[in-house]
C-alpha cells in the first residue's frame, strides 16, 4: 500500500487486480458471509485512495449497499460519491437504496443516507431526493436534521430554484429556533449561503438576541459562525451595544482561539465610531490576543500577529508595554519570526528602543540570510522614526560591520548611507571603517551604497581616490549597472575635491564608459559628463557638487501606506484579507450560486491570469519602494509625469460628459460584486418584453453589439430569469452595471443600472433602452 | 469558513487521503500545492497560507504531514487554523501516532471521521470522547445492526456521555506552567477524570480576586490574567462568585488555561559568578577547518564527540561573552542528494 509499490504494479496487472475485485464482489460466497463481503469492499476503498480507478465495479458497489454492516454501508456511499459523476446513469440505481436508508429505524443510517444522496452532485437526480430531505428536515433525530439542513445546500447550489419551490427558507428559519444547537448553526449557514445573492441573512433585533442567549449552547465552530453573522446585526443604541458588549464578553475567555478572534471581530465591529470607549475595547481585546500569542499553534500566532499589525494601524501605542512579547523565540518559524520583526519595528519607541534594538541585533545573526538583511533594515527603520533614538541604532548598525560577514556588511552600508541623508552628524562615523568594508562587500547594492559614500564625503577620507581606483581598473568586469553609475558619479564628485589624485582615473572611466559600455544609461552618464567637462570644470563642479541641499527628511517615505486601505481591513476582520493585506475584492472571484462546470464563462479565463495576490507581492511592493528612494541614483523624470497627467485630464474632460462605451469593457466578477454592493440604487424601470429570450446567449449576443457584456445569468429554464450585465466607459473606465429580471410569465422585464458616474447614469439607462429597443421591447412612444 | 476539501499529504506532497466536501474546486489542483511550498521555501518567504490563482490552501505541517483545506472563499482563517489542530487532535486520540502509517492502517475510521467532523465544508461535531462512542477502531460489531447516535450529541452536557461508570473514582490534577523569562508565564490546568455517573466538581484558587472578596488578602494570592476554561465550567458562576464549578468529560481533558503578566525572577543575583563554565556546542559531523574567535576563555574544537567546547575559567553575572566560530563543510550536493532521495 506503500507509495513504493504504486510502481510496482504495470498498467495490466492493475487491470488483473480490479476484476479479481469485481469477482470477489460478485461471488454469492462472498456475499453471504458478511465479514468477508466487507473485507473485499474495504479492498476497494483502499484502492481508491491509493489513486487507482475503480470506478468499473459501479454496479457491484451499488449492490453491496444493501448490508446492515454500518461501516460497509459508509464506505459504499463514499464510493459512489467519488464515482457518481463519472456514471450519471448507473448513479440513478443507488437512489432506491439510498431513499429506503432514509427510513431505516436508526437516526445514524438516515442521517448518512441523506448526506451521501445531497453529496451525489447530480442534477438530474435531485427530483427524487426533494422528498426524503424534507423529511429529513422533520425528522425527530437531530442528527437527521442537521444533515438534511445542509442537504438544502447541496441541491440549491446544483438547481438553485429547488429552494424556492419547496419553501426551503421559511422552513430553515423555522429550524433556527430548533431545540438542538447544531441544527441552529447549520441552518444559520445554509441561510446565508442561499441568501448570499441578496446579502445574505439579515439578522434583525429578535434573531439576534435569540442567538446571543443561546450562543453558550452552541459548539465553538458554531459560536464562531453566529458571531460572524452578528456583525450584520446593527443594535438600536448604545444600551444595547453595551448589553451585547456584557454579554459576548466571557466568549474571550474561551479555549478555542477560533471564537475569541471572532469575539474580539465582534467587539471592534459594534464599538467601531464609538470613539469614547475605543481605548477601552482595545485594551479588552489585548489580553486575549496576548493570549493567541503564546499558543503552541504557531499558523495561528501568525495570524494573530497579522491581525495585531492591523490592529497598531488603528492604535498605534496598544502594545507598547507588551514589546518583549514579540521578541523571538528560536523554536518560532521564520514567517513568525519576521512578522514578530515587522511590529517590533513599528512600535519601538525612545523608550523601549535600546531593548527593542538588541533583540533585532540579535537576529542580525539569525542564519536565515532574509531575516538577517530584514533585522538590519530594522533597525535602519527605527532609526528613521526614533531621531532621539537614532544615534543608539546606528551604533549598533555600526558594530555589525565589525564582523566583516559579507551579506551583513552590504546591508548595513546600504542602510547607513540613507541615514547619511537624515543623520549625517552620527552616520559619518562609517567612513574609518570604509576602506575595510569595500574589501568585503561584492553585492552589488552594498557596493554601489560605499561607492556613493566615498564619493559624497570623500574629502574626509584618507586614501579615498585609492579606494575607486581598484573599481574603475576592473570596470570592463563589473556586471550591474547601479555600481558602474555610482562609480562615475562618485568618481565625478571625488575629481572635484581631490583633482590631482582623480584627473587619470576619471579620464579612464569615462573613456571605457563612452566607447565600450553597452549598458545605455551608463554609457550616456559618462557622455552627459564628459560633455559638461568641456564645457567648462567650473559649471560642471557646480552641476555635479551643487551647494548641498538640505538633507531628506524622511528618505523612505515612511507612514506613506494609506490608511484608506487599512480601514477596508477592518471590515473584513478575522478573514484571509487581513493576512493577505488586501481588501477580497483583489482575490475572491467565488461569487455564488457557482454552478459546476459553467462558473463565468468568458471572463473565468481572463481571472485566471490575474496573479493571485500574496503576501509576498506585499513585500516586494515594499522593496520598491525602497528602491525608489535611491533618488540619487534615479532621477525622476517628474516633469514628463506632469504632462502626461495633465493631458490625460483634458482628454477626460472632454469625454466625461459623453457616453461612450469600450468595446472590451474588462470587470472580473468580484469586483462586480463588490460595485453591486456599495453603489447607490440609481434608475429602476420596467416594461412589457416582446418576446422572451431562449436563453442567456441569445439575450448577451444582442446586447454585445451595443458593447454591453454579460457577467452573470441564471441557469435556464426558471421562471424568473436574473441577468448581470455590465458596461465600461472608453476613458475613464468607470463602469455602468445592469440587473436585468425577467418574469417569464408575466413577459415583463425590471431593469436596475448603476453607475459609478452620476453624471452618465440618465444617459446610460437611456442607451440600454435604446439598444434593447431594437429587439426586445416596445418602442416608447 | 466552508472549506472545500482537506487533504492529507506526505512529505513529497502525494496525497495519502482526501476528502472533497463542497465540490466546488478540481481536487486535481492539489498537485500545485507542494511546488507552491517548496518555491516559497526556496525564497525563504514560506507562510503556512498560499495562493494558486482563485484557491487558497491553508495548512499545518505535522510531523512528515500536511494537512491541507482548500477554500475559494475569503474564509476565517483562524478557525481554519485551530481547525486542522484540531483534527490532528482528533486523529491522535484515536491512533496515538498520526503518521503516514497510522493513517494508511486505519484509512476507513479516517474516512469514518472525515464524514462527522465535517459537513459541506462548515465543521460539526469534533469532541473525541463522543465520536468515540459510534466510530471505533474495531469497526461495529457485526450483526448487531447500526448504534444510535451517543446521547451526547442531542445532550445538554455535549462533552459528557451517559452511563459512565468506574469501579474506583479517581481524578488527578496536574498544573503545568511554561515559563517565558522575558515577559510571562502561560499554564494549564490538566485534569484526568475516572469518576461515574455526572459528577458535579469544584476547584478553588487562591485567586486574588477571591481572597480579596473574601478579606483573605494577606494570604498569598495570584492575580490570574486572561483565564480560558474548558466548555465544561459554569462561566455564570465564575462571575458571580469565582468559584470553578463543572462536570468533567470522561477521561483527560484541560480545565483551564491562563496567562500571568509577571517578570520571571532569576534566583541568581546579578553579583555572584560562575566559576568553571563549560559550553558545549554539537557540529555537523563532517565540519573540518575550524576557525574561532573569542574575547574570554578556550575554545576546543572535539571532533569525535562532534562538538565546540568552550571553557571559561569565571563568568560574572550580567555579563555577555561573544564567541564567533568558523567551519567548512565539504560539499552541499551530498545534503541536496539526501534532500532528495
Amino acid at each position: 500500500m506503500s507509495s513504493s509499490s504504486g510502481g510496482f504494479f504495470s498498467e495490466s496487472n492493475k487491470k488483473g487486480e480490479v476484476s479479481e475485485l469485481q469477482k470477489n464482489l460478485q461471488s454469492p460466497e462472498v456475499q453471504r458471509d458478511a465479514r468477508q463481503y466487507r473485507k473485499v469492499v474495504r479492498k476497494v476503498i483502499a484502492y481508491m485512495t491509493l489513486g487507482m480507478d475503480v470506478s468499473p465495479l459501479f454496479m457491484d458497489m451499488i449492490k453491496a449497499a444493501a448490508t446492515h454492516d454500518l461501516v460497509q454501508k459508509k464506505l459504499v456511499y463514499l464510493y459512489i460519491c467519488s464515482y457518481a459523476s463519472s456514471n450519471p446513469e448507473l448513479a440513478l440505481l443507488t437512489i432506491n437504496t439510498l431513499r429506503k436508508d432514509c427510513l431505516d429505524s436508526s437516526a445514524m443510517v438516515r442521517g448518512l443516507a441523506l448526506r451521501s444522496m445531497c453529496s451525489l452532485r447530480l442534477p438530474d437526480l435531485v427530483e427524487y431526493i426533494v422528498e426524503p430531505l424534507l423529511a429529513g428536515l422533520q425528522d425527530l433525530s437531530s442528527y437527521v436534521r442537521r444533515s438534511a439542513v445542509m442537504g438544502c445546500v447541496k441541491l440549491y447550489h446544483l438547481i438553485p430554484d429547488f429552494v424556492e419551490d419547496n419553501g426551503i427558507i421559511e422552513k430553515l428559519v423555522r429550524l433556527l429556533s430548533d431545540p438542538d444547537p447544531q441544527v441552529t448553526c447549520n441552518s444559520l449557514v445554509a441561510l446565508d449561503e442561499i441568501l448570499a445573492a441578496e446579502g445574505g441573512v439579515v439578522v434583525r433585533k429578535k434573531v439576534a438576541h435569540s442567538l446571543l442567549k443561546r450562543l453558550r449552547s452552541f459548539s465553538g465552530w458554531g459560536q464562531s459562525q453566529v458571531m460572524e453573522m452578528l456583525l450584520r446585526y446593527q443594535p438600536q443604541d448604545t444600551e444595547e451595544v453595551f448589553d451585547i458588549l456584557n454579554l459576548l464578553d466571557d466568549r474571550l475567555k474561551q479555549p478555542n482561539s477560533a471564537v475569541v478572534m471572532a469575539c474580539i471581530q465582534l467587539f471592534i465591529h459594534l464599538t467601531r465610531g464609538m470613539k469614547d470607549i475605543a481605548d477601552d475595547v482595545y485594551k479588552r481585546i489585548k489580553g486575549p490576543l496576548m493570549t493567541i500569542l503564546s499558543s503552541s499553534n504557531s499558523e495561528l500566532v501568525y495570524v494573530c500577529l497579522c491581525h495585531i499589525e492591523l490592529l497598531l494601524s488603528k492604535m498605534p501605542k496598544l502594545f507598547d508595554c507588551e514589546y518583549r512579547s514579540f521578541f523571538s523565540r528560536h523554536t518560532d518559524p521564520l514567517f513568525i519570526k519576521s512578522k514578530k520583526l515587522t511590529i517590533l519595528t513599528t512600535i519601538a519607541s525612545d523608550t523601549n528602543c535600546e531593548e527593542i534594538v538588541t533583540e533585532l541585533s540579535a537576529h542580525v545573526h539569525d542564519v536565515d540570510v532574509k531575516m538577517s538583511k530584514e533585522a538590519v533594515k530594522a533597525i535602519g527603520e527605527i532609526a528613521m522614526h526614533l531621531p532621539h533614538s537614532s544615534e543608539y541604532c546606528i551604533d549598533a548598525l555600526l558594530s555589525f560591520l565589525s564582523w566583516e560577514i559579507e551579506y551583513i556588511s552590504s546591508q548595513t552600508l546600504v542602510v547607513i548611507r540613507d541615514l547619511l541623508l537624515k543623520y549625517e552628524k552620527s552616520a559619518i562615523a562609517v567612513l574609518p571603517q570604509i576602506g575595510e568594508c569595500l574589501e568585503i562587500v561584492q553585492d552589488p547594492k552594498g557596493l554601489a551604497a560605499i561607492i556613493w559614500i566615498i564619493g559624497e564625503y570623500g574629502q574626509s577620507i584618507v586614501d579615498s581616490p585609492y579606494l575607486l581606483e581598484p573599481l574603475i581598473d576592473r570596470i570592463a568586469s563589473e556586471q550591474s549597472a547601479e555600481v558602474k553609475l555610482q562609480l562615475l558619479t562618485a568618481t565625478m564628485k571625488l575629481f572635484f575635491k581631490k583633482p590631482p589624485e582623480c584627473q587619470h582615473m576619471l579620464g579612464r572611466l569615462l573613456k571605457f564608459c563612452v566607447d565600450e559600455e553597452m549598458h545605455m544609461d551608463v554609457h550616456d552618464r559618462a557622455l552627459f559628463y564628459y560633455r559638461l567637462l568641456k564645457t567648462g570644470a567650473k559649471e560642471a563642479e557646480r552641476v555635479v557638487c551643487g551647494s548641498n541641499t538640505k538633507p531628506v527628511a524622511n528618505p523612505w517615505n515612511l507612514n506613506a501606506s494609506s490608511s484608506n486601505s487599512k480601514e477596508s481591513l477592518f471590515e473584513e476582520f478575522n478573514t484571509l484579507s487581513v493576512v493577505y493585506g488586501q481588501s477580497s475584492v483583489h482575490f475572491i472571484t467565488q461569487t455564488v450560486p457557482y454552478i459546476k462546470g459553467r462558473p463565468y464563462t468568458e471572463h473565468a479565463a481572463s481571472d485566471d491570469e490575474i496573479p493571485p495576490c500574496e503576501e509576498e507581492e506585499v513585500l516586494q511592493a515594499d522593496e520598491e519602494a525602497l528602491a525608489s528612494s535611491d533618488r540619487h541614483v534615479a532621477v525622476g523624470n517628474l516633469l514628463g509625469e506632469d504632462i502626461s497627467v495633465e493631458q490625460f485630464h483634458d482628454d477626460k474632460n472632454q469625454e466625461d460628459h459623453v457616453l461612450q462605451l469600450a468595446e472590451e469593457p474588462s470587470l472580473t466578477p468580484a469586483q462586480f460584486e463588490q460595485r453591486w454592493k456599495s453603489l447607490p440604487q440609481c434608475i429602476r424601470w420596467e416594461e412589457m418584453l416582446l418576446k422572451v429570450p431562449s436563453s442567456a446567449d441569445e439575450l448577451q449576443e444582442s446586447l454585445r453589439r451595443y458593447h454591453i457584456a454579460l457577467m452573470a445569468s441564471s441557469p435556464p429554464g426558471q421562471s424568473i430569469q436574473k441577468y448581470f450585465f455590465y458596461a465600461q466607459q472608453q476613458v475613464s473606465g468607470q463602469c455602468f452595471l445592469i440587473e436585468a429580471v425577467v418574469d417569464v410569465n408575466a413577459q415583463l422585464l425590471s431593469v436596475v443600472t448603476k453607475s459609478e458616474d452620476s453624471t452618465l447614469e440618465q444617459e446610460f439607462s437611456e442607451h440600454l433602452r435604446n439598444c434593447l429597443e431594437q429587439e426586445w421591447i416596445q418602442t416608447a412612444d | 469558513m466552508s472549506m472545500s476539501a482537506v487533504f492529507v499529504l506526505d512529505v513529497k506532497g502525494k496525497v495519502i487521503i482526501s476528502r472533497n466536501y463542497r465540490g466546488d474546486i478540481e481536487m486535481s489542483l492539489i498537485e500545485k500545492f507542494m511546488p507552491l511550498v517548496l518555491e516559497k521555501e526556496e525564497e525563504g518567504s514560506q507562510t503556512p497560507i498560499c495562493v494558486h490563482q482563485d484557491v487558497t490552501f491553508v495548512y499545518i505541517k505535522y510531523n512528515n504531514l500536511y494537512l491541507v483545506s482548500m477554500t475559494k472563499k475569503n474564509a476565517n482563517v483562524a478557525l481554519l487554523f485551530v481547525f486542522l489542530h484540531k483534527i490532528v487532535q482528533v486523529f491522535t486520540d484515536y491512533f496515538k501516532e498520526l503518521e503516514e502509517e497510522s493513517i494508511r492502517d486505519n484509512f476507513v475510521v479516517i474516512y469514518e471521521l472525515l464524514d462527522e467532523l465535517v459537513d459541506f465544508g462548515y465543521p460539526q461535531f469534533t469532541e473525541t470522547k463522543i465520536l468515540q462512542e459510534y466510530i471505533t477502531q474495531e469497526g461495529h460489531k457485526l450483526d448487531v445492526g447500526a448504534p444510535k447516535p451517543p446521547v451526547a450529541l442531542t445532550n445538554a452536557v455535549s462533552w459528557r456521555g451517559e452511563g459512565v461508570k468506574y469501579r474506583k473514582n479517581e481524578v488527578f490534577l496536574d498544573v503545568i506552567e511554561s515559563v517565558n523569562l522575558l515577559s510571562e508565564i502561560v499554564g494549564a490546568v490538566k485534569m484526568r477524570c475516572y469518576l461515574s455517573g455526572m459528577p458535579e466538581l469544584r476547584l478553588g484558587l487562591n485567586d486574588k480576586i477571591l481572597f480579596e472578596s473574601t478579606g483573605r488578602s494577606k494570604s498569598k494570592a495570584v492575580e490570574l490574567e486572561d483565564v480560558k476554561f474548558h466548555q465544561c465550567v459554569r462561566l455564570s458562576r465564575f462571575e458571580n462568585d469565582r468559584t470553578i464549578s463543572f462536570i468533567p468529560p470522561d477521561g483527560e481533558f484541560e480545565l483551564m488555561s491562563y496567562r500571568l503578566n509577571t517578570h520571571a525572577k532569576s534566583q541568581f543575583k546579578r553579583r555572584s559568578t560562575a566559576n568553571n563554565v563549560e559550553i558545549h556546542i554539537p557540529v555537523p559531523p563532517d565540519a573540518d577547518s575550524p576557525k574561532f574567535k573569542t574575547s574570554v576563555g578556550v575554545v576546543k574544537y572535539v571532533p569525535e564527540e562532534n562538538e565546540v567546547v568552550w571553557n571559561m575559567k569565571s563568568f560574572p553575572g550580567g555579563k555577555e561573552f561573544l564567541l564567533r566560530a568558523h567551519f567548512r563543510l565539504p560539499s552541499v550536493e551530498s545534503d541536496y542528494q539526501l534532500r532528495t532521495t
